[in-house]
């Protein structure tokens, strides 16, 4: 949203406030200002010049030489440039305009100045001095195209004389006066993050704005008078008596009734669409009494009223009547919708006007005022006439009662309709205005009525239209609720110190109904009533930031909450993880992070199941649609990317959550999340891996662990799980190499992954406890080899188990040992595997016999099951 | 595009037992290439393209049919052996951790645990955020009426069942609330949380936008939590996290599950300006817990009060580090995130 600083000084003075000063307390007390836009000096060198004398060049069909009077502006503005007065230091300017004339009031692009519809242009035409016809021309008058703020027509832009140019000073001139601020078009833009005001539909107005402007500068507002009417209906009642008078006397006839009204019936059909719905008829050509202005500056006024704010809002300009209601908008926050009468009574079939805001019926069509028809929904809101769908209720006109050129009577809505089913209908046909911007903010139903009278005075007094019904209406206006405060509730809430009188002061500067009853302190209480047009007060809260926010929130204190010193519960999940990131890569692995989004064909390439995977319906592309079951077919996929970036061997790991449709939902109802690691190695070998894997679980305290074959079909037959207690911790091996071949590689890959990294968690030495140390004994422990020879289809699991049963056949409580593998031999059928025992006794040091003795009862126990020993 | 090249390469593939030879990517660009060939040359091309096809249809049909009869085999190995057996011919090595070349931690996750540790310091709990969430937790407990607009401004995705990829870590606030609820009304502990993770907006990717990002939120409620405690505890945060002090300044901003609600920004710290004075950063969104949010999570916003936060993770890595395209994150490839480090 764009907001223009002359505009808001028509309603704040901002005297003495810099635009920077301005953007920073918006910034930080009403909204984010995305950006300050100074004026870019588009009209420089261009004044308001009087034409003192006008005679036609004899040897042109159409030009004249014109004699202007700058009031010296040129001197002061660009002493340098050289200009041949006359001698009554009038310039000489030729001017092909067929409506120059003596007495006029021009507008003259000077010497030196570009010609503002070539601002900004590769080229940009500057206007200089030249001969035309033989005689000396400075500068150029110029017409409404050219100054870039209309079509092109004929004629030069004729300034109204009555133009009150500084609105404090009525004196002075207009002769010499730039032109930019004659039009006001030399505002500082400040564009406004909406964003963060959908809350405010107030703010969608400048008159809104301004007033927010007002109280963060702890000033006073005033609101316009016409925007805090009341008995509408009656004022309004009492316009068209004063106009049915005057369409009398220029004969125009009585249309329905005696006195020349015209009769209107609106209806809600139902409340739950549409708040509040007004409207009244107006029709053009009734002489304007009050403002017999000569129609010669009609474009020039109406550019400087309405027309300079709408192109400054980014608003475009298009005929009169559309350019009032999207002034009045902009003004207000009040979308307004025009529909022409005649053509509206036409759709209808009827006699008289029946307008009905209800639901769409299935099966109805609508052309809209961009030329598309649309089959409208149930959930759209239409207006209709007799029964006939005429607009899309907030969100755009039909076309069938567009105004147009031969546009004589008008229908003028000014309504508040439900904004969830805006929004819906506004999504559904992707129609986003300025209007709808506005409506789905909810703004107030009562604004629908001071906007609609507002709307029939600037009609009249601008565009000579005159009132032809009475107010015609439906719906009610919500009232704001009655909030009692009291001022510790702002005070501790804010953690700031404020007053009784601050408080009530922040408040009523923005037009709250606020005042303190009882005795002066804590028994006192404030009684607040937020004015109509705030639709976000309705409890204490809003309230307290309202106070907060209009003093300043960077003005309180900053503390620390008070709170006893116990130590935060650690996150268990996240320090594991934390400690297996930190290991993987220091073993030399490189941690990654891939989309949780992945394509299906991924998962068929991994050969799992697509069903299992949770699909989005608005996905980005198809290549992020499924939400991934399992980590390693990301990391399958970025294989062949970091071979070709590395010429190297590499580890990519990632530790990540997965979801799968398979688990179901957990008992908050939303679906079961697991967290999985996942590791892909390059170059390797099983037994490096499996080193690896031991060591991680050697880092996160995890002893006891078996290794089981694995079946899985994205693993060749050289992989193995990882057990304890009946849980999986871990699976690795080598993949399929039909399944790396799709990943782009025929070499040798490894993969680790856990499926559910939290039963880590269940499976750690708690810290409590200490780990089981080997070794206790103070006295020198002794080292003995020991080579078990068995058949070579036993496992090495089989043989170490012997080895250790062992030593349970004759342990006593004193005697400490250790096992460490040290050889595996394999030749003709049989391996032999060599460890190394450690023994040691608590009580003393062993004797050779005594570690003999020990090494003979082993051997036994290992021969009795089968095995040689030497 | 070498022709000899693709039949060289997919052949291969075909025969390492890729089926998929003839949808690979490789492929699809082989046969795009005959729009870009010249007309004389097409027909001809054509007809290599198809003599290519059906030689790679041949190979994978035999490769396949070898795979199901004979899947390729391995040597049978003890898996529960800690390295690989010496044989007569060879003397198994054994296996060691290669520390030669230095691992590498993904900087989003290191970052997030440094931002965890100091919150943890000031004596919160962590909680990792959810990646799949419902409708209730992503916007109804936090006071997003179905259909506001306000929820637009998120642009989350939504699977078919309805679930919703987070689009922000407040989707833990009402767990967080209901977890710390007992010992908070019985015992007067506040809750004490942050909650971080990964979140999801559905918006194009480019060097400053991705539609996966980081975030870590926090919540303080207690009996008499405030804004000013809310600036103090965030103004800290970030002077422990910079290691200086910094001046803060606020802008007020909606957030429906706020009330008030804020933008937080600090003055830009030395580290990333080199000394010099430069403006004002944007950090994170804050406020005081709407009383709507209290409510939903079974506490009495009359006895207790709360202020929450959250912000964006990448951001605070893009500025340390001096990273000007947010898509190396997710990109998976280590020689670019190695260059972060």
């Amino acid at each position: 949203m764009i907001i223009s600083r002359k505009w808001l000084e028509e309603f704040v003075d901002l005297s003495g406030i810099t635009d920077a000063e301005l953007a920073e307390r918006i910034g930080s007390r009403l909204v984010e200002v995305e950006e300050a836009v100074e004026y870019n000096g588009k009209y420089n060198g261009i004044f308001v010049v009087e034409v003192k004398s006008c005679e036609p060049i004899e040897s042109s069909d159409h030009l004249h030489l014109c004699y202007v009077d700058d009031a010296g502006i040129m001197e002061k503005y660009a002493p340098n440039t050289l200009i041949a007065r006359n001698s009554k230091g009038l310039i000489p300017v030729v001017c092909g305009a067929p409506n120059v004339k003596k007495g006029l009031l021009a507008v003259w692009i000077a010497p030196g100045a570009t010609v503002p519809a070539t601002f900004g242009d590769k080229k940009p035409f500057v206007i200089g001095a030249k001969k035309l016809c033989g005689v000396q021309s400075y500068g150029m008058l110029a017409a409404i195209d050219e100054l870039d703020l209309g079509p092109a027509h004929e004629g030069i832009l004729e300034v109204d004389p009555d133009t009150n140019q500084n609105d404090q000073d009525d004196d002075a001139s207009l002769v010499g006066a730039p032109f930019a601020s004659v039009l006001r078009l030399d505002s500082t833009l400040f564009d406004i993050e909406n964003k963060s005001l959908t809350h405010r539909p107030d703010c969608f107005g400048v008159i809104g704005f301004a007033r927010e402007v007002a109280g963060i500068f702890g000033k006073k507002f005033t609101t316009p008078t016409y925007l805090e009417e009341n008995e509408i209906a009656d004022k309004i009642e009492r316009l068209r008596r004063i106009d049915a008078g005057e369409w009398a006397k220029i004969g125009k006839k009585a249309v329905t009734s005696a006195d020349g009204a015209i009769s209107l019936d609106v209806e809600i059909e139902d409340p739950e669409l549409c708040s509040r719905y007004t409207a009244i008829i107006l029709e053009a050509g009734l002489a304007n009494k009050t403002d017999a202005s000569d129609p010669a500056f009609t474009e020039f006024r109406h550019l400087r009223q309405i027309g300079v704010p709408l192109m400054l809002s980014n608003v475009r300009t298009i005929n009169p009547l559309v350019d009032w209601s999207n002034y009045l908008m902009l003004l207000t926050g009040q979308p307004l919708h025009f529909f022409d009468y005649d053509k509206l009574l036409a759709l209808g079939g009827g006699k008289m006007a029946k307008i009905t805001v209800r639901a769409a019926k299935k099966g109805e069509q609508l052309t809209l005022l961009n030329h598309k028809t649309i089959d409208l929904d149930p959930r759209d809101t239409v207006i209709t006439s007799s029964g006939v769908p005429i607009a899309l209720a907030g969100v755009m006109g039909g076309l069938g009662t567009e105004i147009d050129a031969s546009t004589k009577r008008v229908v003028v809505e000014s309504a508040s309709f439900n904004l969830y089913r805006i929004r819906e209908t506004s999504f559904r046909y992707g129609i986003f205005s300025e209007a709808t911007t506005r409506f789905t903010k909810g703004q107030p139903a009562a604004l629908a009525e001071q906007a609609i009278l507002l709307t029939a005075n600037s009609l009249r007094k601008n565009l000579n239209f005159g009132l032809r019904s009475s107010l015609a209406e439906a719906g009610k206006n919500a009232k704001n609720p009655k909030l009692t405060l009291r001022l510790e509730s702002f005070n501790t809430l804010l953690g700031s110190n404020y007053t009784e009188g601050e408080v009530e002061e922040a408040l009523q500067n923005v037009g709250f109904d606020a005042g303190w009853a009882g005795t002066t302190g804590e028994a006192s209480e404030l009684i607040v009533l937020a004015p109509y047009w705030r639709t976000d007060i309705n409890i204490a809260e809003d309230v307290i930031e309202e106070v907060g926010r209009l003093l300043g929130f960077d003005n309180l204190p900053h503390q620390l909450p008070l709170r006893d010193f116990s130590a935060p519960q650690t996150d268990p999940f996240g320090q594991l993880a934390h400690q297996l990131r930190d290991k993987l890569a220091a073993f030399g692995a490189n941690e990654v992070l891939t989309y949780s989004f992945i394509s299906r064909d991924l998962l068929e390439k991994c050969s799992l199941p697509l069903d299992d995977a949770y699909e989005l319906i608005n996905s980005i592309s198809p290549e992020l649609q499924a939400i991934r079951t399992r980590l390693l077919p990301s990391l399958l996929s970025k294989l062949e990317i970091n071979l070709r970036d590395l010429d190297r061997n590499f580890t990519l790991f990632e530790i990540n959550q997965v979801f799968n449709k398979s688990w179901g939902l957990d008992s908050s109802g939303v679906p079961v999340e697991r967290q999985q690691l996942a590791l892909l190695q390059t170059n390797s070998d099983f037994y490096t891996l499996k080193h690896w894997l031991v060591s991680l679980l050697d880092a996160a305290k995890i002893t006891d662990f078996t290794f089981e074959p694995l079946q899985d079909n994205l693993y060749t037959s050289h992989s193995a799980k990882i057990m304890q207690g009946g849980t999986e911790l871990l699976r690795f091996g080598q993949l399929e190499p039909a399944i790396v071949a799709r990943f782009g590689t025929d070499q040798p890959v490894f993969a680790a992954e856990s499926l559910n990294l939290s039963d880590f968690l269940t499976k750690v030495c708690p810290a409590s406890q200490p780990a089981k140390r080997s070794f206790t004994s103070r006295f020198p422990s002794a080292k003995r080899y020991i080579s078990i020879i068995a058949p070579a289809t036993k496992s090495f699991q089989q043989v170490e188990q012997t080895l250790q049963n062992s030593f349970s056949t004759f342990v006593d409580a004193n005697l400490e040992w250790s096992l460490q593998p040290l050889d595996i031999f394999e030749k003709d059928g049989q391996k032999t595997t060599t460890f190394h025992i450690t023994l040691a006794d608590t009580t003393h040091t062993m004797s050779s016999a005594e570690i003999n003795d020990i090494m003979q009862a082993i051997g036994k126990v290992c021969l009795s099951a089968g095995y040689q020993t030497a | 595009m070498d022709l000899d090249k693709v039949r060289e390469t997919l052949e291969q593939r075909a025969r390492a037992g890729d089926e998929r030879v003839l949808k690979s990517d490789i492929w699809r660009e082989a046969t795009a290439q005959i729009m870009q060939t010249e007309m004389a040359r097409r027909a001809e091309f054509g007809r290599q393209l198809n003599e290519l096809k059906d030689s790679l249809e041949q190979i994978v049909a035999e490769t396949q049919s070898t795979l199901r009869v004979k899947p390729p085999t391995l040597p049978p190995i003890d898996i529960t052996a800690p390295f690989a057996p010496s044989t007569q011919d060879q003397i198994a090595t054994k296996p060691t951790l290669s520390t030669a070349d230095l691992g590498s931690r993904h900087p989003l996750t290191e970052e997030i645990e440094r931002v965890v540790a100091i919150y943890r310091d000031m004596g919160f709990t962590a909680v990792e955020s959810r990646q799949l969430d419902d409708d209730f937790n992503m916007f109804e407990a936090l006071n997003f009426p179905d259909g506001h607009p306000a929820r637009d401004s998120y642009d989350s995705f939504r699977t078919s069942e309805g679930f919703i990829p987070p689009a922000h870590t407040s989707t833990m606030q009402n767990r967080i609330l209901l977890a710390g609820r007992t010992a908070l009304i019985n015992d007067n502990k506040p809750i004490a949380s942050v909650s971080y993770g990964r979140c999801f907006r559905n918006e194009d990717t480019d060097a400053t936008h991705e539609h996966t990002f980081y975030q870590c939120e926090g919540i303080f409620v207690s009996r008499d939590a405030n804004l000013a405690q809310m600036l103090g505890v965030l103004r800290n945060f970030f002077e422990t996290y910079y290691g200086q002090k910094l001046r803060i300044k606020t802008q007020p901003a909606f957030f429906p599950f706020t009330e008030p609600g804020l933008e937080f920004l600090i003055e830009k710290p030395a580290a990333l300006t080199g000394g010099k004075s430069a403006g004002w950063l944007e950090m994170l969104g804050c406020g005081m817990i709407h009383p709507n949010v209290l409510n939903h999570a079974g506490l009495d916003p009359t006895e207790f009060r709360g202020f929450a936060w959250g912000g964006g993770i990448d951001r605070l890595v893009m500025l340390a580090r001096q990273i000007n395209d947010v898509r190396v994150f997710e990109s998976g490839r280590i020689k670019a995130l190695k260059e972060l480090q």
